[in-house]
């Protein structure tokens, strides 16, 4: 039973950690059309950069808020130089190859700059210790992260549903093209949310560095499982990501804990249900 | 207010657009006529941006928007009510109507008030889905979506289409009624009879070329360009 409550605990913060990067890369391939295949190096960066600030500067709060804030100038930068260049329904060739030889660039250079070693990172002071939860004992920090991932949903979900901008960006994702007929600048709609998605990679990589450590080779693990989490959720949707991270965090959990030579199997068999059943994801848009 | 000059455009490598010219004048309705794929909807998208031409020049208010982005065009006071309406339908009928709003230069004579007295159905369908609504309720909804980005010029592609021939008339009385309002349109049409009666001038295309102008009495008095180019 104690097992089953920790378990069921580490699945829910795994899955928010997910949800922190799947919210990034949905928004960015619903809104683009781009599969941003760099997204877990955005991830790996922002938790070295974190690592960078907390050993210099001591202050893990203070590598929260830069981190994201430095990877996501990062991005308008990646967005205004290169991505700009390869828009367009017939270019998913370019877009996979741009994006996934920046993450092999990308791989090149953190293990340059970071090494090779597995990194640890402390949880801030304030969030260190256990508190009892139910029956057993928990510790604060990944608790908190629990609460950060509803309080980050929550706030997506008010950014997009209740503000203008938020309509902007949801009716860029069913047709681009006609928002830009209508007066508005996609473009400058493009480069915001690509800032904002991998600002929200890097926002995780900081968050989840306590949690699963930083090694060359977590880009890509992570990046797979949170492609599966979208395609699972449905293409740009909030809500699909936000489900959509539950299930595969809860089955990798779960899998890992009690069936641990078939947790990677057992992801990829949920997937394989959840588009048996629901070929366009949980809440994907229809014929799309 | 609008003169496209001699625009050659072309879809990949399909020549669409063979030399095409036509003028709307201030507080003029022209319609453009045609069979399916003689290339009306793709005049529209050259002058909106969308399909920019290779060749020739399109000039809107004295400016010169032959390759500018589609954006700025209609920043410029350029409405577009695309064919088959292409509605957010993931977006609510307010949220569609006002996601472009723009007051322009404080003269905004369409507000959401104004919209809802044009279109009184659409005030009861407010919060509803776009997806939800019935075709003419569709195309109320992005002529209203036009409206508020509160345009000198007015392109419409095809509202009539797929709508029931009570829905056609109504959508007529409101294009009637724009007009007495004073405001531009050009007007893509298949319906002869819809476009005839609120045009001042009217062209037919066929295969990319302009094939006929004149004012509509010349068109309906026409029965070979009627027969030869509109299936009549």
């Amino acid at each position: 039973m104690e097992t089953l409550i920790i378990q069921l605990l580490n699945g829910l913060v795994f899955s928010m950690l997910l949800f922190t990067m799947a919210a990034g890369l949905s928004l960015i391939f619903g809104q683009m059309d781009v599969i941003n295949l760099a997204h877990g190096s955005f991830y790996l960066l922002g938790g070295y950069i974190g690592l960078t600030m907390v050993r210099r500067l001591g202050s893990f709060w203070l590598a929260l808020v830069v981190a994201p804030l430095v990877v996501g100038a990062l991005g308008l930068a990646l967005e205004y130089f290169f991505l700009r260049r390869l828009y367009g329904r017939h270019r998913h060739l370019d877009q996979v190859l741009f994006t996934f030889g920046l993450a092999l660039i990308a791989a090149d250079l953190i293990r340059w700059n970071w090494g090779a070693y597995v990194e640890s990172v402390p949880p801030p002071e304030l969030l260190s210790g256990q508190i009892p939860v139910f029956t057993v004992q928990f510790p604060v920090y990944r608790l908190s992260l629990i609460a950060v991932g509803v309080t980050l949903a929550l706030g997506l979900g008010l950014l997009l549903e209740r503000t203008r901008i938020g309509a902007i960006i949801r009716a860029g994702v069913a047709d681009a093209e006609m928002v830009s007929a209508l007066g508005i600048d996609i473009h400058k709609v493009f480069a915001g949310v690509f800032a904002l998605g991998v600002a929200l990679a890097a926002l995780a990589g900081v968050l989840g560095a306590p949690v699963l450590n930083l090694y060359p080779g977590l880009d890509f693990e992570i990046l797979i499982l949170t492609l599966v989490v979208v395609v699972v959720g449905g293409l740009g949707t909030l809500r699909g990501a936000f489900f959509g991270s539950l299930l595969i965090g809860m089955a990798d959990t779960f899998g890992k804990a009690f069936l641990p030579e078939f947790a990677l199997f057992l992801i990829f068999a949920v997937m394989a249900v959840v588009l048996l059943l629901r070929p366009s994801g949980l809440f994907g848009l229809e014929g799309t | 207010m609008l003169e496209v000059r001699d625009i050659h455009t072309y879809y990949g490598d399909s020549y669409i657009l063979q030399g095409v010219s036509l003028r709307v004048e201030a507080g003029q309705v022209v319609a453009l006529l045609g069979r399916n794929g003689a290339g009306k909807t793709t005049t529209i998208n050259s002058i909106v941006g969308l399909v920019p031409p290779r060749r020739g020049e399109i000039v809107f208010k004295g400016e010169t928007i032959t390759r500018a982005p589609p954006h700025h065009i209609a920043r410029l006071g350029m409405g577009l009510v695309p064919q088959g309406r292409r509605l957010f339908p993931n977006l609510t009928v307010e949220e569609n109507i006002t996601l472009a709003a723009r007051t322009g230069n404080g003269s905004a004579r369409w507000t959401l008030d104004a919209v809802y007295a044009l279109f009184p159905r659409l005030k009861e369908r407010a919060h509803n889905r776009a997806s939800q609504l019935s075709g003419g309720e569709q195309q109320m909804v992005a002529i209203a979506r036009a409206l508020m980005t509160n345009p000198d010029l007015l392109l419409l592609d095809e509202p009539s289409e797929g709508l029931a021939p009570l829905l056609v008339r109504e959508i007529g009385r409101v294009l009637a009624d724009l007009k007495a309002q004073g405001l531009s349109f050009l007007l893509v049409e298949q319906n002869l009879h819809m476009a005839t009666a609120v045009a001042d001038w009217v062209y037919v295309m066929n295969k990319g070329q302009i094939v006929f102008e004149g004012t509509p009495q010349e068109l309906l008095g026409n029965e070979e360009i009627k027969h030869r180019y509109l299936g009549v």
